[in-house]
């Protein structure tokens, strides 16, 4: 079996068979897990990049008075919402692009990292 | 390959004519030469490897709209939704009308319009993911809704309104010339479902059977200066001298005697002056808020660290030190709302990082370049010197000192990130907005509302705190007045333009004028009213806050105002809409009456 095949890819019911239960082993079970995981790491470390200005306020909750940590936080919170709602949304998206349906070879890593253009 | 039917008409399949070397712009129609590495390689549609053995392959492709012929039944649109498996919401390809004359000699002309390929592909140079790409293969221009994150950029600068943004789906999609059918030798299927022999396809240049003009022009088509569009045209039945839209815009066409061609002017039907302030809501809320919350930013960041240096004290940092943190970390979370909004106005926010992969050509990923720049130098220096404490454990002198470079870096990329978001508006295709007006309106609120933004908490402080004010805040008047001042000579000379130049921007005008005239009246006496305060308190060094507050409200008003209708006023150079289909009066008709609920209607309830 072809790994990066899908299952509608496979022609005949034994194809099938074999893709449901290579995609069921242990192997692509722990080679979809990381997929989740290096997924978040690379979005949220792009985000970072754009927005850890945002979390300053954090900063500055944390360094001032009440008053001004409540107004902080209150800028940070809603900021905080939409950059995980962001995240998550990334990330759902690429799974479901790369890695959901999908037999993961030996090189999945670096595809999923530095994707090839579409 | 695409699937040819056994019992397929001849007028289905591509032309082998000769054709000139060059087109009308100069532009060799033969669009590689066969040595080309590009030569021979496949276009992957739907993952299919092969090659297509059309001998034209390499040759500029075109559309020839025969505007005698047509009979509006609209075949062609049917046959481009069902190719393309289109929603209800969404056509490729539309009809639009124009009439002229008077009973019983009323005239219409009906024009079929898709994308027209052009040389000079505006989409492709705008758009900021780069989703679209101009191929050597028919010479399409195609766009990729995987790569599109859904800004709607294209849809603002093409004339002829090809690109559809799919508010449901969060991306833009559009006409592909049914590159699988050319390559098997078959013309698009809007071509060959053309029941009138209106509609053809082949090589640029070349004429179909029995026609007799290759015009690069109609009545009611936009200039194709602006991208040389790969469209021509057959229109030898006479017209009347003035043709007017079906659909709501205030638009006409008449005829120059001198060049024969039609230009548009202002249609005044004598509509009343109104205030339409519920109107004033639309898509590009998120802009309005983003644009001004960023030329707030700008500005009060400018003046909180050029402040000492231009002479003001009080604005020194050792002045007032929790207050200068305070405002300095405020306006980081104002930038960030800015950007929180400017982000879940696309399609696909999650994808906003596509953003910067047209840094060469579009305006937009310059802007947002720039703005992201501006907000990790804002972000450094807030850090390194409101939350200074933080970084006790490096040596002073460097914390000093990284602080500094990141708000010298902020002072360039702040106005220059202004700047690029006022190219994103200087579109030939809005005629509204491709003016110096622009970068006028975008500095002076820039000027106007940090000064305010920084007047305010200082003003408010000290009074507090039962001190005088009136050397802080007479200098603060003078950037508000100076940034009106701004705003107000760049709108009068945008006036005059308008009125100068006609056609739809003056037509957008006549829209400010009457449906929006009492919302503009309001705005340009709050911007009076707003100058002649500011100079007022300059003059005075008066240091009332009661009475900068209300100049606060008066000033951010028309500010508000100002904004909201820059966007909901423009009129686009797009073709001509139908009675209902591709015409703004009959969507919004449709979203007040409830219609638009019915998927069939084709007009989606919520533009949001």
């Amino acid at each position: 079996m072809t790994t990066g095949k899908r299952l509608p890819a496979c022609p005949t019911e034994l194809e099938q068979g074999i893709f449901i239960a290579a995609y069921g082993s242990p192997l692509q079970r722990r080679r979809r897990a990381l997929a989740v995981v290096l997924l978040g790491v690379k979005h949220t470390l792009r985000g970072l990049l754009f927005s850890w200005p945002a979390y300053v306020l954090g900063m500055a909750a944390f360094y001032s008075g009440r008053v001004h940590a409540l107004a902080y936080l209150l800028l940070l919170i809603p900021a905080l919402a939409v950059s995980l709602a962001i995240l998550a949304r990334g990330v759902r998206d690429d799974y479901r692009n790369q890695v959901n349906g999908v037999l993961l070879g030996a090189g999945f890593v670096r595809g999923l990292l530095f994707p090839a253009a579409p | 390959m695409f699937q040819i039917r056994p019992e397929e008409r001849p007028y289905a399949w591509l032309p082998d004519a000769a054709h000139p070397e060059t087109n009308r712009y100069g532009k060799p129609i033969e669009l590689i030469g066969a040595d080309d590495p590009l030569a021979g390689k496949s276009l992957r549609i739907n993952g299919n490897h092969g090659v297509g053995d059309n001998p034209n392959r390499y040759k500029q492709h075109g559309f020839y709209f025969n505007a005698d012929n047509c009979i509006a039944c609209h075949a062609c649109e049917a046959a481009c939704s069902e190719k393309n498996d289109l929603p209800a919401h969404i056509a490729f390809r539309s009809v639009g009308y124009l009439e002229g004359g008077s009973y019983p000699s009323s005239t219409r002309m009906n024009i079929s319009m898709a994308c027209n390929h052009c040389d000079n592909p505006v989409c492709l140079k705008g758009c900021p993911t780069r989703a679209y790409t101009k191929f050597a293969e028919y010479g399409a221009a195609l766009q990729d809704p995987d790569i599109c994150f859904g800004c709607g950029y294209c849809t603002w600068v093409c004339p002829y309104n090809a690109p559809q943004l799919d508010m449901k789906a969060g991306h833009v999609s559009k006409c592909n010339m049914c590159v699988d059918r050319l390559e098997v030798g078959l013309k698009p299927a809007c071509a060959s479902a053309c029941l009138a022999g209106a509609l053809d396809f082949g090589v640029i240049e070349t004429m179909p059977d029995n026609r007799e003009m290759l015009d690069a022009q109609i009545p009611g088509f936009p200039t194709p200066e602006i991208t040389h569009p790969n469209i021509r045209f057959q229109q030898a039945k006479s017209l009347p001298r003035e043709m007017r839209r079906t659909d709501s815009m205030p638009l006409r066409y008449e005829r120059d005697d001198a060049t024969k061609t039609y230009r548009p002017k202002v249609a005044e039907d004598g509509r009343p002056r109104a205030w339409n302030l519920k109107k004033l809501r639309s898509r590009e809320d998120p802009l309005v808020v983003f644009t001004l919350v960023s030329q707030l930013v700008v500005g009060a960041f400018l003046l909180l660290f050029l402040g000492e240096k231009l002479g003001i004290a009080a604005l020194a940092p050792a002045a007032h030190p929790v207050l200068h943190a305070t405002l300095l970390i405020a306006l980081l979370g104002f930038e960030t709302i800015a950007l929180v909004l400017s982000t879940l106005h696309l399609g696909r926010p999650h994808r906003f990082y596509r953003a910067f992969n047209n840094l060469r050509y579009s305006p937009v990923s310059r802007e947002v370049a720039a703005i992201a720049v501006f907000y990790n130098l804002l972000g450094g220096y807030t850090l390194f010197t409101a939350l200074s404490g933080a970084f006790a454990w490096l040596p002073a002198g460097w914390v000093q000192g990284i602080g500094q470079a990141c708000g010298w870096g902020a002072v360039v990329a702040g106005p220059a990130a202004l700047y690029f978001m006022s190219r994103i508006y200087r579109i030939p295709a809005r005629p509204f907005w491709d003016h110096w007006q622009v970068l006028t309106s975008f500095y002076g609120n820039m000027l106007t509302l940090g000064a305010l933004a920084v007047a305010l908490p200082y003003g408010w402080m000290l009074w507090a705190q039962g001190g005088s004010s009136g050397t802080l805040l007479a200098p603060l008047a003078g950037f508000i007045a100076l940034g009106l001042l701004l705003e107000g000579v760049g709108l009068v000379f945008h006036v005059r333009h308008l009125q100068k130049t006609g056609g739809e921007g003056a037509a957008a005008h006549y829209l400010q004028r009457t449906d929006f005239g009492y919302a503009w009246i309001a705005r340009n006496v709050g911007m009076i009213a707003g100058l002649a305060g500011a100079l007022t308190l300059a003059a005075t060094g008066f240091d009332g806050m009661f009475a900068w507050s209300a100049l606060a409200a008066v000033v951010v008003a028309s500010a508000l105002a100002g904004r909201a209708l820059f966007y909901v006023l423009v009129i686009p150079t797009t073709m001509p809409g139908a009675f209902f289909w591709r015409n703004k009066g009959f969507e919004e008709h449709a979203r007040t009456t409830g219609l638009a609920n019915l998927p069939q209607v084709g007009v989606l309830p919520c533009t949001h």
